[in-house]
């Protein structure tokens, strides 16, 4: 019996060496199966418990995140709300004003999405053309805009339509001419193109308040162009001799090289 | 029979445990070897042969789910029962700082054990990763009280279910 340990030693430590030394691959490799069989499904199980409280976690994360965002969503609303029943009240304001004024009221406009299918092969900042023409309902003299990473900006206005093609005379054209203002002085003012992807804001007067990133929109005059589509912004006040009127350089909000779909509006 | 199928099912929830460490916890990419623990709990606990064969029949189980040389850990477990029941008379298993230092010398041993038999075996295997080494015993030292509580707590009721089970 006060042999009895190390006899079980040596028993199982040579069995231990045989399993080491022995080739017992394909032996060893059903054991392996027939243990992973038996042994398989308890960790599994362990996992999946596991798995549901990382789930249990997870959904109580959510469920917190879906309440706050709805309570901020809920704060949202009420001020959207208000700012909601400012505008009405405002805009009835203004359609009483314009009726005591005799003044015409604004007209609304439809939009016609239209493909870029070529542009000018001498002047890639001329014009452009897009596949839609008279047969689409399109007309000489209808704007033409762009929605470009969440922004919005003018890019010209049709000007020879066919049947089913359209030109469109782009801002940057040298013959282009659009009345604008600055949005922030409400100052108005002629653009310009001159055959580069940056545009030129004349007319204005020597002692105009304009600064570098002033939002340039149209404004209306010449009933072509809707009041307030976005033109650029101010980027460059060049010093000038001209004493009688101010040039000052535009950037559009949008890539003159990423132009594929246009919009169209019409009355 | 009752108390060794008990025994059973704790080795293989040990290892299952040990598997979720691996999955879920690992301490920089190592994990507390749970199962060595047991084997050094149930060696000082039940004596020699009983940690033999807890440490042969583990060794086989691990065995079976490595990849490494097959026998080697019941080869090692089967030594480290022998060796630490040797001692469980003149050690008090109570107190942490045996349980710290017990386990700490054997999982050294272990693994520097094995990386010099693997190297024989398998010598183009890599060398051996001391900082790796180091934090599993420091993993695996913050672990042994736990563990060795646990078992205790463990261990008395299966004694007991195990004796009213008999007299049934």
């Amino acid at each position: 019996m006060k042999h009895q340990p190390t006899i079980v030693l040596t028993f199982l430590l040579g069995i231990s060496i045989l399993l080491i030394f022995f080739d017992l691959n394909s032996k060893v490799d059903a054991l392996k199966v027939f243990f992973n069989y038996l042994l398989a499904p308890a960790p599994e199980i362990a996992l999946k418990i596991i798995d549901r409280q990382r789930e249990l976690g997870e959904n109580i994360v959510s469920f917190v995140n879906i309440h706050q965002e709805n309570r901020r969503l809920k704060e949202e609303i009420n001020k959207l709300k208000f700012v909601e029943t400012q505008y009405d009240s405002i805009l009835r304001e203004n359609a009483n004003l314009c009726s005591s004024l005799s003044l015409s009221g604004k007209v609304e406009y439809k939009i016609i999405a239209a493909r870029v299918i070529s542009r000018d092969p001498s002047n890639w900042f001329r014009t452009l053309i897009i596949d839609k023409g008279k047969n689409s309902g399109i007309k000489p003299d209808m704007p033409v805009i762009i929605y470009f990473k969440d922004e919005v900006n003018l890019i010209g206005r049709t000007a020879q339509v066919e049947n089913t093609t359209a030109k469109v005379l782009m801002l940057t054209d040298s013959v282009s001419y659009v009345p604008v203002k600055n949005l922030r002085t409400q100052e108005t003012a002629l653009i310009k193109g001159q055959e580069k992807a940056n545009l030129v804001l004349d007319y204005l007067l020597p002692d105009s308040d304009i600064k570098i990133g002033d939002k340039i929109i149209t404004s209306g005059i010449g009933k072509v162009f809707p009041p307030g589509i976005p033109v650029g912004q101010v980027y460059e006040i060049p010093i000038q001799d001209n004493i009688y009127y101010k040039e000052v350089l535009i950037k559009p909000m949008i890539s003159w090289n990423k132009i594929g779909v246009v919009y169209l509006l019409t009355k | 029979m009752i108390y060794l199928f008990f025994i059973f099912f704790t080795l293989v929830s040990t290892l299952i445990i040990q598997s979720i460490f691996s999955m879920y916890f690992p301490l920089f990419g190592t994990v507390p070897e749970l199962v060595l623990i047991s084997v050094v709990y149930f060696s000082l606990k039940e004596g020699v042969v009983f940690g033999e064969f807890y440490g042969f029949v583990a060794g086989l189980i691990l065995d079976i789910f490595s990849l490494q040389i097959f026998g080697l850990r019941a080869f090692l477990f089967t030594f480290i029962g022998f060796s630490v029941g040797k001692y469980s008379h003149k050690l008090d298993e109570s107190k942490i700082k045996v349980q710290v230092l017990i386990n700490s010398i054997v999982l050294i041993a272990c693994i520097l054990i094995a990386r010099f038999v693997s190297l024989i075996f398998i010598p183009y295997s890599t060398a051996l990763n001391i900082t790796g080494l180091f934090w599993t015993v420091i993993y695996s030292c913050i672990i042994v009280p736990f563990e060795f509580t646990i078992l205790e707590f463990w261990v008395k009721k299966i004694k007991k279910w195990s004796g009213k089970a008999n007299l049934i």
